[in-house]
């Protein structure tokens, strides 16, 4: 109460200074008056009432003294003064806070990307007693679901345990509209219990919703698809759309930041376990069968296991959890083992053990992705932040430098070093202040697009400015503004009034060196960012310029999902025949191929092959699998090396056939000629082996980025897999004709439904963009460190041709030619640009060495990079120095000399 | 008179005599607040006049005195001070903390 009543006084204290200062005014008058009344003379009275009332200076100051914090007040003028004396330059000040708002920006966002992706922990309670269950490479381990049941019924201890199967698409029809792929999660019903996460609005599930064998056809829905697509409507519960054709009711919507266990995998709609049979939906799973496998059984089978475990264990839970998990998960590992023919398959087996972990923050597998762009980025910005110290560092000392007449005056004067060198760290404070708001409006609205660009799947879950990010940089400004205002306040405190005043403009000691210093290290340190960004940007290039194995123009791809339109194997191939004439009627159309996969679709198969024969070496773990039509090798433009491709002949009653990829071969084979040979799926030959009839050119399937894998191909009409890839080969540009043909496709099977019309360019170009960002981020801050750095050379030499105009003059007026002059400045920027270009070299090569394997391993050293970079150093110093060195060159000493 | 025979002000005492004189005259201005105080102690108090202003503004700051414009007796607008309530209870307080402090000191001096 004192504290806000003095406050008060405080803000209202200039009204209140004047009002007292009247009243001794009228005091004084009144004693005159009284004095005069009294009989003495005018004068008289006014020396005795000056007498009585005292010294009037010393009652002023007890006045001001006793209206506020006499502290607070002397720090208020420095502020006051500081904000006027930036606010007199305004150039200067504007650019200097750009300058710390890009670093404490930058920083702002990508401490907020990092955050949400890497460390943010589920939005549900004590989500450190979250735990999944991994395999030994630390990825999710599937479990089929006898072995969560088992798990269910052995353990007593508090907290929970549900499983979640991976997302799936399905086609979501509201009313009558036409159907779009939603993406589906099937949960225990247990789920939203255990994660502790209540309904938004109705509810989540309840035991009832999924009695084995009969599940209830409901599904909880997430916010983001609420609010997108039913409006918003809280009375949208209730609510029943169809999921693959089967109407299901929307019992719930999720709360706002729940976006399920993984992030950037965001579920629209959350099923019970039980229902993934009446829908045909199958999420990833892995099937070891001996037998016909059912998709209506797989919650009863324990040979497939499609299930994630989540696990709420309280502290001091863990260990009984473990040993209960092994205890459940052994009758799986056995039955699976008995079905396996191979002894080595079945050592393997026996000694697989998944774990159980913490798991705070749920599981993605954007994180990998991003690890090492989060970890280039966490450098860039520090560097960033460097950069913008050093700049508006060497900025500060030079202005500190052109003020020093002024200074030595005020020293002279009697102005406290300490009060002087208070008035550089508020300058210093206020900059990184105001630097820090801007900033924090800029990482505001630059995490989300940077979000967007460098983690595309995982904007939902990003957190943008909280109190947290706030406080930290909040501390980075506070530290700034000390080291900012620091470097004058230290140099300032050491200037010598008198040889300030005898026109010694030198500065103080040291101060010019350290000006330099902090030149050379900007200029190197934006050489390693444009080194790390031409390093990265090559790297970049020669991904993209290798081969991968099929054609990147020309060529329209999209997947599709038969199950979730119930079209059964037997209706398929002519289904498939009509897309493909309804393809073929545009003329631009040369072939149209089907897959199960495709390239760059984001699946994969794979099977465990076993060659026969003398002399071929078995694969050691399961191959990858690609089931194919005839046409799929001419649509993706993928070379036949050896053999024949399939033909139309090759159906379901002829041999079996199969096409492997060059790798393969060479693995299997070595340098003897496959065609001819045989494998099968078991380890025994027989009357089911297939024959391999041709060698298929490698390619990148996967992604562009890694090594193409070993393959085998089989024809549709061969293998049980369903086709889910269209590739159209066409005459001219793609993106161009995609429209076109996605209508005609579409419109020729209107209950399939396909996603991602892509050309192939286009997926790869996916694929690496979060890398082209980091270029990209990279290359720019490079550039504008470079820009900064110039900025300070020629702010430098510019204040070095101030101090020396004198000495300039005199050589220029005993004969020395302005070219001279001209060519000594210059030389100087050079000096500076090379000290910069080899520091910047070496720091670049130095780093890898420092920074470990994370960043630059799979980088190797671009001299042409490097190069670059090092000339763009020594360019920025030439160009910063060359108006300071005209300038120099047009002293015209008559009219300096005449002035002294 | 010689500037012996003047007592100077113990530490802390003027801010009891400015409340002492608002609470048995009333509104008064500065000026008036000095001048009794001066009379009162038949002009033996050796007050700087000028010193009474910090005063004024550390008791309305603690909220035991109110201040308003008004016209004094010469009709010249001064600032008239008056007490309040919280004031009032003040005053009480250090009045019978001056009497303890007065009776210790006596009490110190006689048995001296």
């Amino acid at each position: 109460m004192r504290f806000l009543r003095k406050l008060g006084h405080l803000l209202g204290r200039r009204s209140r200074l004047q009002r007292l200062e009247e009243e001794m005014r009228t005091h004084l008058e009144m004693s005159i008056d009284e004095g005069i009344r009294s009989g003495l003379a005018p004068a008289e009275a006014r020396r005795r009432a000056q007498l009585a009332f005292g010294n009037t200076l010393a009652t002023r100051e007890g006045v001001t003294d006793a209206l506020g914090w006499p502290v607070l007040e002397s720090i208020w003028q420095d502020l006051c003064q500081s904000a006027r004396s930036l606010y007199r330059r305004p150039l200067f000040t504007l650019s200097l806070v750009a300058v710390l708002a890009l670093g404490i920006g930058g920083t702002g966002s990508i401490t907020s990307l990092v955050r949400s992706v890497l460390l943010a922990p589920l939005p549900v309670p004590h989500p450190e007693e979250i735990h999944l269950a991994v395999a030994s490479d630390g990825e999710p381990q599937l479990l089929s679901a006898p072995t969560l049941q088992r798990l269910a019924s052995a353990v007593t201890f508090r907290g929970g345990i549900a499983g979640y199967s991976d997302n799936c698409r399905v086609a979501l029809g509201v009313d009558e509209q036409p159907v779009e792929p939603v993406v589906a999660q099937f949960v225990t019903v247990d789920f939203f219990r255990t994660l502790g996460v209540p309904a938004a609005y109705g509810r989540t599930f309840t035991a009832a919703d999924d009695r084995l064998g009969e599940p209830a056809a409901v599904g909880v829905v997430s916010w983001e698809f609420w609010r997108r697509r039913l409006g918003g409507d809280p009375a949208a519960v209730g609510r029943t759309v169809r999921l693959n054709g089967l109407p299901v009711a929307v019992v719930g919507v999720a709360p706002k930041r729940f976006c399920g266990v993984s992030l950037g995998d965001d579920a629209d709609f959350w099923l019970p376990l039980g229902l993934h049979a009446p829908l045909r939906a199958s999420p990833s799973h892995r099937t070891i069968s001996d037998g016909p496998v059912v998709l209506a059984e797989r919650v009863r089978d324990d040979r497939v296991a499609w299930l994630n475990l989540l696990l709420r264990l309280p502290a001091g839970c863990q260990a009984d959890a473990a040993g209960a998990f092994a205890a459940a998960w052994q009758p799986h590992r056995d039955r699976v083992a008995a079905i396996m023919h191979d002894p080595q398959d079945r050592a393997e087996c026996s000694k697989r053990a998944p774990r159980i972990v913490p798991s705070p923050q749920g599981y993605s597998n954007l994180r990998n992705g991003f690890r090492r762009t989060g970890l280039t980025l966490s450098l860039l910005v520090g560097a960033v932040v460097l950069v913008a110290t050093a700049n508006s560092a060497t900025l500060l000392l030079l202005r500190l430098l052109s003020r020093t007449r002024e200074l030595g005056v005020r020293l002279a004067l009697g102005a406290g070093r300490l009060r002087l060198a208070r008035g550089f760290m508020m300058e210093g404070l206020l900059l990184s202040a105001a630097g820090a708001v801007v900033g924090l409006l800029l990482a505001g609205g630059l995490t989300p697009l940077l979000a967007e660009w460098l983690v595309p799947g995982a904007v939902g879950g990003v957190v943008g400015v909280d109190g947290t990010l706030v406080g930290l940089l909040a501390a980075m400004a506070v530290l700034l503004g000390l080291v900012l205002g620091g470097v004058p306040a230290w140099f300032g405190a050491r200037l010598a009034p008198q040889a300030v005043l005898q026109r010694q403009l030198g500065g103080p000691r040291g101060s010019l060196r350290f000006g330099r210093a902090l030149i050379v290290f900007q200029l190197a340190l934006s050489v390693v960012l444009i080194a790390v960004a031409g390093a990265l940007a090559v790297d970049l290039r020669r991904t993209l310029q290798a081969s991968c194995g099929y054609a990147r123009e020309s060529v329209v791809t999209a997947q599709f999902n038969f199950a979730s339109a119930g079209i059964e194997a037997v209706r398929q191939p002519a289904v498939l025949e009509r897309l493909r004439t309804a393809a073929r009627e545009l003329p631009q159309v040369q072939a149209v191929g089907f897959a199960a996969c495709g390239p760059l679709g984001g699946g994969r198969l794979s099977s465990r092959l076993y060659f026969r024969g003398d002399g071929v070496r078995q694969p050691a773990d399961a191959t990858q699998h690609e089931n194919i039509d005839p046409e799929y090798f001419a649509a993706l433009g993928m070379t036949l090396l050896q053999g024949r491709v399939f033909e139309i002949t090759d159906n379901a009653s002829s041999p079996r056939v199969a096409l492997i990829s060059q790798r393969l071969s060479r693995e299997v084979f070595g340098g003897a000629d496959p065609v001819g040979r045989r494998f099968g799926f078991g380890v025994k030959a027989g009357a089911e082996d297939w024959e391999i009839v041709g060698v298929v050119a490698d390619a990148r399937v996967n992604s562009v980025r890694e090594e193409p894998p070993a393959l085998i191909y089989t024809p549709l009409t061969q293998w049980r897999q369903d086709a889910g890839f269209l590739a159209i080969r066409v005459a001219g540009d793609a993106a161009a004709l995609r429209p076109a043909l996605e209508a005609r496709v579409k419109a020729a099977e209107p209950g399939l439904l396909f996603v991602r019309w892509l050309t192939v360019q286009e997926r790869i170009e996916r694929g690496v963009r979060n890398e082209r960002a980091t270029v990209r981020l990279t290359a720019g801050f490079g550039l504008l460190a470079t820009l900064l750095a110039g900025i300070g050379v020629f702010g430098a030499l510019g204040y070095l041709i101030t101090t020396r105009s004198h000495a300039i003059a005199v050589r220029l007026a005993v004969g020395a030619a302005p070219g001279m002059v001209w060519r000594g400045v210059v030389c100087e920027a050079f000096w500076l640009g090379l000290c910069g270009a080899l520091g910047g070299v070496m720091l670049a090569w130095l780093l890898p060495l420092w920074m470990g394997a994370w960043l630059m391993a799979e980088l190797r050293p671009s001299w042409l990079a490097l190069g670059g970079a090092a000339a763009s150093g020594l360019f920025a110093a030439l160009l910063g120095g060359l108006r300071p060195a005209r300038r120099a060159a047009k002293i015209d000493p008559l009219v300096l000399l005449k002035a002294e | 008179m010689s500037r012996d025979q003047r007592t100077e002000l113990l530490q802390g005492t003027l801010d009891l005599l400015v409340l002492k004189t608002l609470a048995a005259l009333g509104a008064l201005h500065g000026f008036g607040i000095a001048r009794r105080i001066e009379q009162i102690s038949g002009d033996t108090v050796l007050l700087n006049q000028g010193t009474i202003y910090p005063a004024l503004v550390r008791l309305e700051d603690q909220g035991w005195i109110a201040s308003e414009w008004g016209v004094s007796e010469n009709n010249r607008r001064a600032r008239f001070y008056s007490i309040t309530a919280a004031g009032r209870k003040q005053l009480k307080d250090e009045v019978a903390n001056w009497e303890r402090v007065e009776a210790l000191v006596n009490a110190v001096l006689a048995a001296g």
